[in-house]
């Protein structure tokens, strides 16, 4: 497939391929059971064939669901005034470009300025059922006061909708480029790709970097940003996507909503990183009924919206 | 030749020319070398207090990166001085004519923009401008102040026509090398941009006149101007090509004290410009005109140098008009055009 897909290839690519990835995993941990010693196991040759198969078939639905994404104009540069588009999976946030812990995205052409992205969003509507961690950034846009006080960078606040979701891409320009600073995991991801060596001693140049989110670095006060010139945005529903640097007039001020960190799995939603752990089962400290209390009062939250 | 920490200046006067122990400096051999035989050379117009003056910087790869600059001194003299590299000659240049902030200030003005609409913009600050003068005269206060519109569109093309560089418009049309090759015609579309980025709202009188208003980034730009423009820079970086020079850079720097307004027109074709205004601060600014100019360099085609020494000498080339060329017509006396070929007023060729 080499167009943009239709919402109903999507749901095709997306039916076929998640079932099929989980069937994979655990077809991968029972041969991990069986052990490494073929001969004394003569049963995991078959079983081997079989993930050979099921991995080629997910290695094409990965491809087509990757060659399939809308590119979508999200920012432009203010440095250069050049737009930048990228392919992003606005359908939902149940496609795998919104894996937290792996994503699908294809490399895009970025301007030579690009920096990093980050980015907000907040729910509307059903949110999606997904079997892998989802993290799209808190209700409402900030900013990384840690970034935006280099001289030579600034960020750029845009919206687009992903399925029946507001979200907020917050784009990071620089010029000249800002290197030996970290910059921040990809929007909905746990990492970033570093194209420089942070040490050059020790690394090697193009590498993932996985930084832990802190919401402490966030800024949600946007005005003083704006006002320094060091934050700029572009209207909703502007197709031109025109920057603009005044205050007067600037939709992302005063926004309502959580400024919390979110994760979404399965359909439940849950905010920032201490809930996180009460997910994990295998920690002796987990509460069953403590998480159940958690999950219910989400759940009565999503029906009163 | 040993590295220079400070620039090396000489001032040539006409009787100089004949001065064979001057002309025996080798210093001042290798930057009339590389005046005469520049593989690019920057166009300066700087209009101050003083009026408007035009300066050249010239580079010749084959020399290094050393940069000579030229100007026209007192009476017939030139000025010519050597630098080491673009940074020592930006930095003695910032020191001269650039403003010191050392914190940024918002863009009102986001790349990119129709150069026509940019106009509008400068426009819409200099109205401020004339609006808060006109206030002052007549003793009055207002807190929204606005503009009527035909007299923002008579006072534009009166702008326009009055060369006078006391107006940020004209200045920049007059000191921006090469802005008049491109086709400026004002549509009524172009008059959006001015609301789109504040630089003014609708707005109403009691009369039911439609007036406009001075919005966030007129009022703020507006004051900025009226209370500590100091000076406007323009450029235009000429590299040799197969076919002769030709200007691959056109920019613009008006400094305040807030901030430094940084100017780059990109050519679009059918004689249309877009426009990057950026606002930087000493160190930005110093840094991207560094960087336009090395990048500028890097795409010339290198020209046969001849080594200089004291009998080759060159004699005076097309690329060094703040040396050579004359002022007024010595057929009529009428006043000269910078780099002007025939007289305007008598027609008769121009020798240089």
């Amino acid at each position: 497939m080499s167009k943009q897909f239709s919402k109903k290839e999507r749901v095709d690519i997306l039916g076929r391929l998640l079932p099929l990835a989980q069937s994979y995993d655990r077809l991968a941990s029972d041969i991990d059971l069986y052990g490494d010693d073929e001969q004394a196991n003569p049963e995991l040759n078959p079983l081997e064939e079989q993930l050979i198969v099921m991995n080629n078939e997910i290695q094409e639905l990965l491809e087509s669901y990757m060659k399939g994404l809308p590119i979508r104009d999200l920012s432009r540069c203010p440095f250069t005034g050049e737009k930048v588009s990228m392919a992003i999976d606005d359908m939902g946030l149940d496609g795998l470009w919104w894996n937290y812990d792996s994503p699908k995205r294809p490399e895009n052409k970025l301007p030579d300025t690009w920096f990093a992205i980050d980015g907000a969003l907040m729910l509307k509507g059903e949110i999606e059922k997904a079997p892998f961690l989802c993290s799209p950034g808190p209700d409402i846009p900030f900013v990384l006061p840690r970034l935006l006080e280099f001289i030579q960078a600034k960020a750029v606040i845009s919206t687009i909708q992903i399925g029946s979701h507001i979200a907020y891409p917050i784009c990071y320009y620089a010029d000249p480029m800002l290197y030996g600073e970290l910059r921040v995991n990809d929007w909905g991801t746990g990492r970033y790709w570093e194209t420089g060596s942070m040490i050059p001693e020790l690394w090697s140049p193009g590498q993932y970097i996985s930084l832990t989110p802190d919401k402490d670095e966030y800024d949600f006060d946007l005005e003083p940003w704006i006002k320094a010139g060091k934050l700029l945005w572009i209207s909703p529903d502007d197709n031109s996507m025109t920057l603009h640097g005044h205050v007067s007039g600037c939709p992302y001020l005063n926004l309502q909503g959580s400024r919390r960190l979110k994760f979404i799995r399965d359909g439940l939603v849950w905010e920032d990183e201490e809930e996180l752990e009460f997910f994990d089962e295998d920690n002796p400290d987990f509460d069953l009924e403590h998480f159940q209390s958690i999950l219910k009062q989400i759940e009565e939250e999503i029906i009163d919206e | 030749m040993n590295r220079m920490n400070e620039p090396l200046t000489f001032v040539v006067k006409q009787e100089d020319m004949t001065n064979k122990a001057l002309l025996m400096d080798e210093a001042l051999i290798l930057a009339i070398d590389i005046v005469s035989q520049p593989d690019l050379y920057v166009v300066m117009r700087t209009a101050g207090v003083k009026g408007i003056s035009e300066s050249r910087l010239h580079r010749n790869n084959a020399r290094g990166s050393l940069v000579v600059l030229t100007e026209q001194g007192e009476g017939d003299d030139v000025v010519i001085t050597m630098f080491d590299n673009y940074k020592t000659f930006l930095n003695k240049w910032a020191d001269e004519f650039i403003g010191s902030a050392e914190a940024p200030v918002a863009n009102y003005i986001p790349p990119e923009i129709g150069l026509e609409e940019f106009m509008l913009t400068l426009h819409a600050i200099d109205s401020f401008r004339r609006v808060t003068y006109q206030n002052l005269l007549d003793y009055v206060y207002v807190d929204n102040a606005y503009v009527r519109i035909p007299e923002f569109t008579k006072t534009m093309a009166g702008s326009l026509a009055s060369f006078d560089i006391r107006w940020l418009l004209p200045a920049f049309m007059a000191v921006t090398p090469g802005i008049e090759q491109y086709n400026t015609n004002l549509e009524a579309k172009n008059i959006e941009v001015l609301m789109t980025h504040k630089f003014f709202t609708e707005g109403m009188l009691g009369s039911g006149e439609e007036v406009l208003v001075f919005g966030e980034a007129g009022q703020v730009m507006g004051l900025e101007f009226l209370h500590s423009w100091l000076s406007s820079i323009g450029f235009e970086i000429n590299v040799t090509t197969g076919e002769g020079f030709k200007a691959v850079e056109k920019l613009f720097v008006a400094p305040t004290v807030l901030t430094n307004h940084f100017v780059r027109l990109r050519d679009v074709g059918d004689d249309k410009a877009m426009v990057n205004h950026q606002t930087y601060i000493r160190e930005q600014l110093l840094s991207k005109l560094n960087e336009v100019f090395e990048k500028a360099g890097s795409i010339l085609q290198p020209v046969q140098t001849m080594e200089p020494t004291a009998k080759t000498i060159p004699n005076s080339a097309q690329t060094v008009p703040a040396i050579s060329t004359p002022k007024f017509c010595n057929n009529c006396g009428t006043k000269l055009e910078v780099n002007a070929v025939f007289c305007f007023n008598c027609g008769k060729k121009i020798n240089y």
